[in-house]
């Protein structure tokens, strides 16, 4: 193996292991021997030795030779990565840095669209081919292409073109292995200048060897088709107009245009615009208001020549952007003037007033064009002419003065339309999403134009008669139109987005959590709770409720959606199902379900252990699958949904399902299980709950994928450490449900506090089920070997906390203190404290990082008087108390 | 409750601008120790500490230190004197270790009473005693020379550093590292 591809082959494996996967680090060692190896054959000593050293840390990880796994793992990454850099650096040239603004976005924006791509290419693989999805795959390849060149990246460019021109000649069947592997490449490629705005662009040799492995594969009329790749590119603008063929007379530039009514407005075809338009009209009034900075500072009298590039730059992506979109109005007037600036740049034609003024139009009408989307008024028809041809005119140094009066009037009234129009008309069909808003919008642009123009005529600002055009014909559609709209949620808000960093945002979040304390810290002060004054309680009271609702709102500022993670899944299933020569087919529900966003970021683990587990183990390979009368292909449903108080994710697979007799005879084996039960009486839930213990494998054959019974051990673990639980449903034959329960956030919970003695200990509200005070009849002792108490005919142990807690305080009569009924997942018991002081709400913290995990005790909360309570983990808690209870 | 901050204790510095050689000195019984004041990061009262369950004899619990839940160790405890009663003297010192890995550890031990900010050069520090001492070796960084007493210098990192940490992911591990030498074996 080279030293390229080795390094190829560890950075690939560095991606998709993590820490507490120690199967793949066990790879990812091997691979980083092989590369000290390589390294050393030719001549890089330092790559050797940092690989070696990664090698060597990471096998000191698995063998449990390390204090701290995430921090030696990291190591381990970066030292990946300084390899891949180091090699690049020694075989590639540097690379002319790009604008680091502009790269930085880029690389932000390709986190997201590199997976959707991905996710294109899964689900049409399954689905199979539409020529729709083909047609947008290569959309988003072509703006990728197209963003590279901008970037400089001339590797991802050629790359992207190559895969352009094949994905253009492959008539048979679509290159899906060759986008996916682009994907990976990018995405290395996009992690590395995340990194490194000048870092090199990885090795190309996997991505090169897999395009021509497709391309091979397809029809021979790659070659031509790659030669005319270029021109179907520029294909992608087709209503560009070609300037040198329209130039018009200079005595009466626009005299033909006098045929086009003067209140003929704007027509653009928004009934197929997709949903990625109201993030591009986001976007481009970005991109125009950095544009008119960028002019005001020229005409200021700056000669910076990297200004005309900023403003080249915005008419350049809004082109692009356009093109794809399909909005080929906007793509008009866009390339009209990028053509003038190109003439600019290349100082063809000098910087005059004249084409800043144009600029500033074109700007000005691009903003109504834009607006549009968002149900804005069109701009007149004449205007979009008369400018084009003005600026068509300035390419060829001819200035045909200000055209007629009214006409030229872009410049000037236009200009505060396109925000305010967004904004004001839909305030009629604000919740519509920009394609369903589209048919309302149509007729006042086509159909209505006597009806507005006059109101636009009149009145002194656009924005003012925009509500009062557009509701009427809003108004209805919006209705209907409301509940697809409720399912584009994100996109329909996009023109009021804002971005803000995450650490802002926690730090907002932190300061709500520590007022809500410090307002319970004085509404529980005694000396106020003293106070019989009405009105100050009631503005007490008042402040309580701004206080909740501030908290949810700030919570809800870190809500995102289970999308993306889901789409990762789509990819993973295609991989594992590839690798273990199945036919899988993923079924995705409820994606737009939202979840805080460290809860989302930590649910990745557990469920690519889940799914790789479905995978591998429980569906049957094809011909298993036939012979039981099942379809060959195997189904794996990914749901999400809310229920109660939390959210819960579903894992459901057509598989064999979880044997219980093999669970059971290896529970035996190891012990776990007393050879004197009756083993048939064993509940279902307590069986497959043996799973998830660690080294706990039923596997026959350990594969690549799982079988070593480390997996489900880490999927409990860390849906625990999120205060969630994991369940398992499953038919012999007929498959298995895992099912995650989680905590919609993790910052606060709803809690009781209860006392034992002198000390306070909250109970998350949600797990307890009721409290009573016992009476002598309930109450039973069962053979020594516990306390129980009936509750509605169950009879349930009884777990006294201060015992558990080892607190020397506390009351010790039952019937003097309280029982809290909890319950978690499918376990109950009673759990004794003394009296149940109240309910709040709590912020979660640690208990000190250092702190060693404590059973039954999730965390801290800082209560009204200042004090520590400590945080009961119920799950923990009933699950130490049952074993203590067995082991007694 | 009364709150000295270490910027507080820096600005009663000495004649020696530096703070390398500084230790802040405390009691515990009739004992002097000191530890290196750039570790200290506050001294506060005593406040309510909430005690944790399932922890060794030492660990006090933990307090709230201004919103931030930090663990709290009994000094005495933790090098095996008598347990005595809180006095009004008795405090919190807050103070910070790195970790092998970087990370700081934030936590406050519980003394009889806090004294002073001394200089004590290196060469005024010699090795612990071989034997005769109550607190084990490993807790000790040097013996401290004074005109007028000895005292006992702490090495910080390893009387709050936890080494022993609970065996969590021993299980786990465990099972991975049989995993690999099956791998190996194979």
């Amino acid at each position: 193996m080279g030293l390229k591809a080795s390094i190829q082959a560890a950075a690939k494996a560095a991606v998709l292991t993590d820490a507490g996967d120690l199967q793949s680090l066990v790879v990812l060692s091997e691979l980083l021997r092989q590369l000290a190896t390589d390294a050393a054959a030719e001549g890089v000593p330092e790559v050797a030795r940092t690989s070696s050293d990664a090698a060597e840390l990471s096998e000191a990880i698995v063998l449990r030779q390390v204090n701290d796994v995430e921090k030696a793992f990291q190591k381990v990454m970066d030292a990946v990565r300084a390899c891949d850099t180091a090699v690049e650096q020694a075989s590639a040239p540097p690379r002319e840095p790009a604008d680091p603004e502009l790269l930085l976005a880029w690389v932000t924006s390709c986190e997201s669209t590199l997976p959707e791509i991905e996710h294109l290419a899964v689900t049409a693989e399954s689905r199979g081919f539409t020529g729709e999805t083909a047609a947008e795959i290569r959309r988003r390849i072509h703006t990728l292409k197209g963003e590279c060149g901008v970037l400089s990246l001339s590797e991802a460019q050629s790359l992207c073109h190559e895969l352009e021109s094949l994905i253009d000649a492959s008539t048979t069947g679509f290159p899906i292995e060759a986008v996916l592997v682009l994907c990976d490449w990018m995405k290395s490629l996009t992690a590395a200048l995340r990194n490194d705005p000048a870092a090199a662009e990885p090795d190309t040799s996997v991505v090169r060897s897999a395009l021509s492995d497709a391309s091979n594969g397809s029809d021979p009329a790659t070659e031509a088709a790659t030669t005319t790749a270029t021109t179907t590119a520029n294909a992608a603008t087709p209503a560009a107009p070609q300037p040198e063929a329209a130039v018009a007379p200079v005595e009466n530039p626009f005299a033909d245009l006098d045929s086009i009514p003067y209140d003929q407005r704007v027509v653009m075809d928004l009934e197929n615009v997709d949903e990625n338009a109201a993030d591009f009209a986001l976007e481009a009034r970005e991109h125009l208001a950095n544009a008119e900075t960028a002019v005001l500072t020229l005409e200021s009298g700056a000669t910076d020549p990297e200004q005309v590039n900023i403003v080249f730059r915005a008419f350049h992506t809004i082109k692009g952007v356009a093109g794809f979109l399909n909005l080929p109005r906007i793509v008009e007037v866009a390339h009209a003037a990028e053509f003038l600036l190109d003439k600019v740049r290349s100082n063809k034609i000098a910087l005059s007033p004249n084409v800043l003024e144009l600029v500033l139009a074109s700007s000005d009408l691009l903003g109504q064009l834009i607006g549009m989307l968002g149900g804005g008024d069109a701009p007149r028809e004449r205007d979009l002419k008369i400018l084009v041809r003005r600026l068509e005119a300035a390419c060829e140094g001819r200035f045909p003065g200000a055209a007629p009066t009214e006409a030229s009037t872009p410049a000037t009234d236009s200009r505060p339309v396109p925000a305010p129009a967004g904004a004001s008309v839909s305030a009629g069909a604000k919740s519509l999403a920009p394609v369903t808003a589209a048919p309302a919008v149509n007729p006042s642009a086509t159909d209505v134009p006597a009806a507005s123009v006059p109101a636009v005529e009149t009145a002194s600002t656009p924005s003012t008669t925009a509500p009062s055009t557009s509701p009427t014909p809003a108004a209805a559609p919006a209705g209907e139109a409301s509940s697809t709209a409720a399912k584009h949620g994100m996109s329909n808000k996009a023109d009021q987005t804002v971005k803000v960093s995450t650490q802002r945002m926690d730090a907002l979040v932190n300061l709500v959590g520590e007022l809500v304390i410090a307002q319970l810290m004085v509404v529980q002060d005694p000396v106020v709770g003293g106070l019989a004054d009405q009105r100050v309680q009631r503005n007490l009271s008042h402040l309580g409720k701004i206080v909740r609702d501030l908290q949810e709102t700030s919570m809800s500022l870190r809500m995102v959606t289970l999308k993306s993670t889901f789409q990762k899944m789509a990819r993973l299933v295609r991989d594992v199902a590839a690798k273990a020569g199945k036919r899988i087919q993923l079924e995705v529900e409820g994606e737009d379900v939202e979840l805080d966003r460290n809860v989302v970021e930590e649910i990745g683990d557990p469920l690519v252990h889940m799914i790789r587990n479905a995978c591998d183990h429980g569906i049957e390979p094809a011909a298993d699958r036939v012979a039981v009368g099942k379809t060959e292909t195997g189904t794996l449903r990914l749901r999400a949904f809310h229920s109660g108080g939390s959210i819960v994710i579903e894992v459901e697979d057509d598989g064999r399902g979880l044997s219980r007799e093999r669970i059971i005879r290896k529970c035996l084996e190891k012990g776990l299980i007393d050879p004197s039960r009756n083993t048939a009486e064993i509940p279902d839930s307590e069986v497959f709950n043996y799973i998830f213990l660690p080294g706990f494998s039923t596997a026959e054959k350990v594969t690549d994928i799982s079988g070593r019974g480390v997996g489900m051990d880490v999927v409990r673990r860390n849906i625990e450490a999120l205060r969630g639980s994991v369940e398992i449903r499953s038919t012999p034959g007929k498959g298995s449900v895992f099912s995650m329960r989680l905590p919609l956030t993790m910052a606060i919970i709803d809690g009781m506090v209860v006392r034992v003695g002198s000390q306070r200990y909250i109970v998350p509200t949600l797990n307890i089920e009721r409290s009573f005070r016992p009476t002598a009849e309930q109450l039973t002792t069962v053979l020594g070997k516990g306390e129980v108490a009936k509750v509605r005919d169950a009879l349930l142990p009884i777990h006294r906390l201060q015992r558990m807690f080892n607190l020397a305080e506390g009351e010790r009569e039952l019937e003097k203190g309280l029982l809290l009924v909890l319950e978690n997942g499918k376990r109950r018991a009673c759990v004794f404290v003394d009296e149940i002081l109240g309910q709040q709400q709590v912020v979660i913290k640690t208990l000190g990082d250092s702190q060693p995990q404590i059973r039954g005790v999730s965390g801290g909360a800082i209560l009204g008087d200042g004090r520590v309570a400590l945080i009961v983990d119920v799950g923990g808690l009933l699950e130490s108390a049952t074993t203590a209870l067995v082991a007694a | 409750m009364s709150t000295h901050d270490r910027n507080d204790s820096n600005t009663a510095r000495g004649t020696n601008g530096s703070n390398e050689h500084k230790f802040l000195t405390f009691c515990l019984g009739n004992e002097h120790f000191g530890v290196e004041i750039l570790r200290v990061r506050e001294i506060i009262g005593l406040i309510a500490i909430t005690p944790l369950p399932q922890t060794p004899p030492y660990v006090k619990g933990v307090m709230n230190l201004r919103g931030r839940i930090i663990p709290v160790i009994d000094l005495r405890q933790r090098f095996g004197l008598s347990a005595s009663d809180a006095t009004k003297e008795t405090c919190v010192v807050v103070l910070e270790a790195a970790n092998d890995d970087g990370s700081q550890t934030v936590m406050g031990a519980v003394v009889d009473s806090v004294r002073e900010v001394q200089d004590i050069p290196p060469a005024a520090i010699e090795p612990p005693p071989e034997f005769g001492c109550e607190i084990p070796l490993k807790y000790i960084l040097g013996m401290g020379k004074l005109k007028d007493r000895v005292v006992v210098l702490l090495e910080i990192a390893e009387v709050i550093g936890m080494r022993e940490r609970a065996q969590i992911a021993g299980a786990i591990k465990d099972s991975a590292a049989a995993g690999i030498a099956e791998r190996r074996a194979a």
